[in-house]
C-alpha cells in the first residue's frame, strides 16, 4: 500500500476522490483476505508435515529385542483377555446372584411351606359333618 | 425338599398385616397356607380346614399350591354364612391371575382383601 492510500486511511478524506478511496481500500481488503487464506492452507500443512523434514530420520526408536518373550505374550494376550471377560461376566451375573429367588408360574416350587395365622397345634380336628363353602382356582 | 423364604421380609410383613387387618375388621379368622399339597387338593384342603378344631366354622383358609398351580378356599360353616362361594370365586380368580404373574405376594394380598370386603362387618 502506498503512503497516500494510508495516510487516506488515517485521515478519512483527503486530496484524492472519494471513489479512489473506496477502490483502494477494497483492493487492500482483497489481498489481506488472499494473504489470510495462503497462510491459513499451508501453515498447518507444512505443520504436520514437520517430521518429514527432519534432518535426522527417526522410525520410533525400537532398538531393543521386539520378542515378547513367552511370560509377556501369555500375559498379554490370554491372562488379561480371560480376565477381563471374567470380570465383565461376573458383573453381569451379579445381580441375578444377588436377588431373592422368587415365584415363576411353571418351575417347580423349590420352598418350604409356609402356614400364615395357622392353626394351634392343640386344636381338636372339628366335626366331620361341618359343611363347607368355598372355591378354587387354576392358573 | 429346599427350603428358603419365597418372600421377601416385606412381603411377609404385607401377608401378615393383611391377615390381620381382615380378622380384626370381619370378625372371622383368615389363613393362608402357601406350598407343596400331596393328594387331592379339596381333600387336603378340607382336611387342614379341620385342624383349626372349634374355630374352623369361623375360619377361612386359603390354601395356594404354585407348585401345581392350583388354590382351594374353603370356607367353615359360619364364615360360609356370611362368604358366598361366588365371593370366594371372584377372589380366587383374582388371586390366580396375580399368581399367573409371578405375582404371589400380591395375589394373596388382594385375595384376603376381597374376601374380607366381601364378608363385611361382624353382624
Amino acid at each position: 500500500m502506498g503512503r497516500e492510500a494510508s495516510r487516506v486511511l488515517v485521515n478519512g478524506v483527503g486530496s484524492i476522490s472519494s471513489t479512489t478511496v473506496r477502490n483502494r481500500t477494497t483492493t487492500r481488503r482483497l489481498v489481506a483476505r488472499a494473504a489470510t487464506v495462503a497462510l491459513g492452507v499451508t501453515v498447518p500443512v507444512l505443520t504436520a508435515a514437520a517430521p518429514a523434514l527432519a534432518l535426522h530420520r527417526d522410525d520410533g526408536g525400537a532398538t531393543h529385542d521386539p520378542s515378547l518373550g513367552t511370560g509377556l505374550t501369555l500375559l498379554y494376550f490370554v491372562v488379561i483377555p480371560l480376565g477381563a471377560f471374567l470380570v465383565i461376566a461376573g458383573l453381569a451375573l451379579l445381580p441375578s446372584a444377588l436377588s431373592r429367588p422368587r415365584y415363576r408360574p411353571g418351575k417347580p416350587w423349590e420352598f418350604g411351606a409356609r402356614w400364615f395365622n395357622g392353626p394351634q397345634a392343640d386344636g381338636e380336628p372339628a366335626p366331620a359333618s361341618s359343611t363347607r363353602g368355598g372355591a378354587s382356582a387354576e392358573w | 425338599m429346599p427350603s428358603g423364604e419365597p418372600f421377601t421380609n416385606q412381603q411377609f410383613a404385607d401377608i401378615e398385616h393383611v391377615l390381620e387387618v381382615a380378622s380384626t375388621e370381619t370378625g372371622l379368622r383368615f389363613s393362608v397356607y402357601v406350598g407343596e399339597v400331596e393328594g387331592d387338593m379339596r381333600d387336603t384342603a378340607e382336611a387342614m380346614h379341620s385342624r383349626f378344631g372349634a374355630a374352623a366354622t369361623d375360619t377361612v383358609l386359603l390354601v395356594v399350591s404354585p407348585g401345581d398351580r392350583f388354590l382351594e378356599i374353603v370356607t367353615g360353616e359360619g364364615a360360609a354364612r356370611r362368604l358366598s362361594d361366588r365371593a370366594c370365586a371372584l377372589a380366587a380368580l383374582s388371586m390366580s391371575a396375580a399368581f399367573a404373574g409371578g405375582d404371589l405376594a400380591g395375589g394373596i394380598v388382594t385375595g384376603v382383601r376381597m374376601l374380607a370386603e366381601a364378608a363385611g362387618k361382624p353382624i
